[in-house]
C-alpha cells in the first residue's frame, strides 16, 4: 500500500509530520462523534422530562376525574340536609377542578400532545355541562331527572374519559420506553463507530510508522554494514581494492533521497577517498618495509665490519700472541730433533719437548678459536652468562695489546655475580672497544694502568674499565655516543665504535655509561640486568 | 763459563729456551720482566743478555736503554727478540739495533742462528 507520506523521496521531517496530522485528525472525528453523541443524548432525555410531566398531569386529571365523580354520587345519594351543604361546597370544588384541569391542560397543551388535548377537551366539556345539569337538577330539587342524567350521560361520559386518559397514560409510558430503548441503541451505534475510527487511525499510524522505520532503519544497517567490512578488513593490510569495492556496494542499495540516503552519498565519498588515501599508505608502507629490511642489512653488515674493525685493532697484539706458542713450538721441536740426532737418545727428553710443542699447540688453537667465534658473521645467541667469563675470555685476545702499549691491566671480579642474559660474542666486541679506546687515550701518559672490575649494583651486573689517560671534556662526553664521532686521527677510528657499543647495550636491556674528567681518565661503566630467578 | 741472562715474560718460550741453552752448554738465568731483568744485570753481571720487547711494565726497548745509556759499568753483549710489535716488529728491532743491541731476531726464529751468534758475540 503506497502511502504518500511514506515515499522515499522526502525528508524524515515530513515523513514524521505526516502521520502526526494524520492522527490529529483522527482525534477531531472521535471528538465530533462523541459531541454528536451527546446532543442526541440530551434531546432524548429532555423528551423524557416531557413525556412524565404529561404523564402525571394525565394520572392528577384521572383523580380529579375521580373526585368528581365521587362528590357527584354522594351529592345525588346524601340526605337533603347534608345535601345542601354539599352542593355549595361540590358545586364551588367541582368548579374549581374544571377551572384547574382547563388551566393544567392550556398551560401545557397537554405539551406537545395537541391531539391529546384535542380529542380530550370536548369530552371535558361535556362532562363539566353534565355534571352542572346534574348539579342544577339537584339543585331544583329534581333528583330523579338528575339521576337519570347522571346514570345514563353522566357516568358513561366519565368512564368514556378515564379510558382515554389511562390509554394516554400507558402511551405515555410506552413512547418512553421506546426512546429509552432507542437511546441504548445509539449508545451501541455509537460505540461500535467510536471502535472503528480508534481502529483505523490505530492501523493507519501503524502501517506508516512501520513503513518509516523501515526506510529509517534499512539505510542505517547498510550504512553499519559498509563501516563494518572496512573496520574488519582495513587491520589485515591486505588488497585494499575489494573490501572497498564490497562496502560501497552494501551502500547502492540506500536509494532514497532523504537525509539518510545524503549520509550514504557522502558515505561513498569518503570510503573512495579511503580507499585513495589506503592505498598510498600501503605504497608507502611497501617502500618502507623495503627501506627497513634494507636498514637492518645494513645495520648487520655495520656491526660485522665494526667487529672485523676491531679485530684489526687487535691483530698485531694477536700476531705476537700466536708468535709467543709458535716460537715455544719452534724451539722444542728444534731441540727434539738435536736430541734425536744424538748417539743415545734420551727418550724422556724427547717426550717433554713434545708435550711442550702439544701444550703450545693447543694455546695456539684457543687463540685461533677465540677469534674464529669472535668474527662469526650473522645471529648471535642470548644465553644465561657468567659475567666474569665473558671478562676472562675477552683478554685472551686484549692481554696482549695491553702488554704491548705497556699497560699494567688490574682484573677485579666480584665473585658470585648472578648471571646475565647475553651474547657473550657482542658482550665482548664492546669490550674489545672498551679496552682499546682506553689503550688509545693513555698512548701519551705515564700512569699506563687499566682497572677492570665486575660487581653488582643494585639489580644490575656492571663492569668498569677505568682508565688513566688523558680523559675527555663534556663537551667530548656529550658526543662519546654519537655515531662517526672519533678523536682518533683519520684512518684511525671509524667513529662507530662507541655508537655500536651503545647500540648493543640497549639492544641488551643494559646501559653504557661514562664519567670522565680531562686530564684524570676515563670510566666506562657497562650495566647489564641480572637474571630474574622465578 | 759464560752466563746468560734470559729476560721474556712468556714463562714457556722462557723455560724452553733457558733448557735449551743450557743443553749447548751455557750457564742460564731467567727473569720474566724487564725490571727483574735489569736488577739481574747489576747483581749477577751477566756476559750475555737475550731480551724480547713487548712485556709488562718494563719493556724489552726500556732495559736495552738503561743499559746502553744508563750507568750499568760493565755492560753485557744483548740480544733482542720480538714477536711482533705495535706496528710491526722489524721496526721494534731496527730501533733496537740503532740502540746498541749486538743482535735482533724476530720470532719465530732459527735457534741454531741464535746460538751461532751467542757463540760468536761471547767469543
Amino acid at each position: 500500500m503506497p502511502l504518500f507520506f511514506s515515499s522515499k523521496n522526502i525528508t524524515i521531517k515530513k515523513k514524521f509530520l505526516l502521520p502526526s496530522f494524520f492522527y490529529s485528525i483522527g482525534l477531531v472525528v472521535i471528538f465530533l462523534s462523541l459531541s454528536i453523541f451527546y446532543n442526541s443524548y440530551r434531546q432524548s432525555n429532555n423528551l423524557i422530562i416531557d413525556l412524565v410531566e404529561q404523564k402525571n398531569i394525565l394520572s392528577q386529571f384521572e383523580i380529579k376525574v375521580a373526585n368528581i365523580s365521587q362528590d357527584l354520587v354522594r351529592l345525588l345519594y346524601l340526605k337533603e340536609k347534608d345535601r345542601d351543604a354539599l352542593i355549595l361546597a361540590s358545586a364551588e370544588g367541582l368548579a374549581a377542578v374544571m377551572v384547574d384541569f382547563r388551566g393544567l391542560a392550556l398551560k401545557h397543551d397537554l405539551i406537545n400532545d395537541m391531539s391529546l388535548a384535542e380529542e380530550i377537551e370536548p369530552s371535558i366539556d361535556e362532562l363539566r355541562l353534565l355534571t352542572v345539569k346534574i348539579v342544577g337538577f339537584v339543585l331544583t330539587n329534581n333528583l330523579f331527572q338528575a339521576l337519570s342524567v347522571h346514570e345514563s350521560h353522566y357516568v358513561v361520559q366519565a368512564t368514556q374519559i378515564l379510558n382515554f386518559v389511562d390509554e394516554a397514560h400507558y402511551g405515555k409510558l410506552a413512547q418512553i420506553d421506546s426512546i429509552h430503548e432507542d437511546i441504548e441503541l445509539q449508545l451501541k451505534v455509537f460505540m461500535v463507530i467510536l471502535l472503528i475510527e480508534f481502529i483505523l487511525v490505530f492501523i493507519v499510524l501503524y502501517i506508516s510508522y512501520v513503513r518509516i522505520a523501515k526506510q529509517l532503519v534499512d539505510p542505517i544497517k547498510q550504512l553499519q554494514h559498509a563501516a563494518n567490512i572496512i573496520v574488519k578488513y582495513y587491520s589485515l593490510e591486505e588488497e585494499v581494492e575489494d573490501y572497498f569495492s564490497y562496502s560501497i556496494d552494501a551502500l547502492q542499495k540506500i536509494d532514497s533521497q532523504d537525509e539518510l540516503g545524503l549520509l550514504s552519498n557522502d558515505f561513498k565519498k569518503m570510503i573512495s577517498s579511503i580507499k585513495l588515501g589506503t592505498k598510498e599508505r600501503m605504497e608507502v608502507n611497501h617502500q618502507l618495509l623495503i627501506m627497513n629490511k634494507q636498514l637492518i642489512n645494513t645495520q648487520g653488515q655495520l656491526l660485522q665490519s665494526a667487529k672485523l674493525a676491531s679485530i684489526g685493532e687487535i691483530s698485531a697484539g694477536l700476531a705476537h700472541e700466536l708468535n709467543q706458542p709458535l716460537g715455544a713450538i719452534k724451539l722444542s721441536a728444534e731441540f727434539a730433533h738435536e736430541l734425536m740426532g744424538e748417539s743415545k737418545v734420551d727418550d724422556k727428553k724427547v717426550i717433554a719437548k713434545l708435550e711442550r710443542i702439544m701444550g703450545q699447540v693447543d694455546r695456539a688453537a684457543k687463540i685461533i678459536n677465540h677469534l674464529k667465534v669472535f668474527s662469526r658473521q650473522g645471529e648471535h645467541e642470548f644465553s644465561q652468562t657468567d659475567m666474569n667469563w665473558v671478562v676472562e675470555e675477552s683478554f685472551v685476545l686484549l692481554a696482549e695489546i695491553l702488554k704491548m702499549a705497556s699497560i699494567t691491566l688490574t682484573l677485579e671480579l666480584a665473585s658470585d655475580l648472578p648471571k646475565v642474559n647475553c651474547d657473550y660474542i657482542q658482550i665482548e666486541q664492546v669490550l674489545t672497544n672498551l679496552v682499546t679506546n682506553a689503550r688509545d687515550a693513555m698512548e701519551e701518559s705515564d700512569d699506563k694502568r687499566l682497572i677492570v672490575c665486575s660487581y653488582l649494583s643494585g639489580d644490575n651486573v656492571c663492569v668498569d674499565v677505568q682508565d688513566r689517560g688523558k680523559g675527555m671534556s663534556e663537551a667530548l662526553v656529550a658526543k662519546i655516543f654519537d655515531p662517526f664521532f672519533t678523536t682518533k686521527k683519520v684512518g684511525k677510528g671509524t667513529g662507530l665504535g662507541m655508537s655500536i657499543s651503545y647500540g648493543i647495550i640497549q639492544e641488551h636491556g643494559g646501559m653504557l655509561l661514562v664519567s670522565s674528567e680531562e686530564g684524570q681518565g676515563s670510566c666506562f661503566t657497562l650495566s647489564l640486568p641480572q637474571t630474574r630467578l622465578n | 763459563m759464560s752466563k746468560i741472562l734470559l729476560v721474556d715474560d712468556d714463562e714457556v718460550f722462557n723455560e724452553s729456551l733457558r733448557e735449551y741453552l743450557e743443553y749447548k752448554g751455557f750457564t742460564v738465568l731467567s727473569a720474566f720482566n724487564g725490571k727483574q731483568g735489569l736488577d739481574m744485570i747489576t747483581t749477577d753481571s751477566p756476559d750475555l743478555v737475550i731480551t724480547d720487547i713487548v712485556m709488562p711494565e718494563f719493556e724489552g726497548i726500556e732495559l736495552l736503554t738503561a743499559v746502553v745509556i744508563d750507568s750499568v759499568k760493565a755492560k753485557p753483549k744483548i740480544i733482542v727478540i720480538s714477536g711482533g710489535g705495535r706496528i710491526g716488529s722489524s721496526n721494534y728491532l731496527s730501533v733496537a739495533k740503532e740502540m746498541g743491541a749486538d743482535a735482533v731476531f724476530e720470532k719465530p726464529l732459527e735457534f741454531k742462528l741464535l746460538v751461532e751468534e751467542i757463540k760468536r758475540l761471547l767469543a
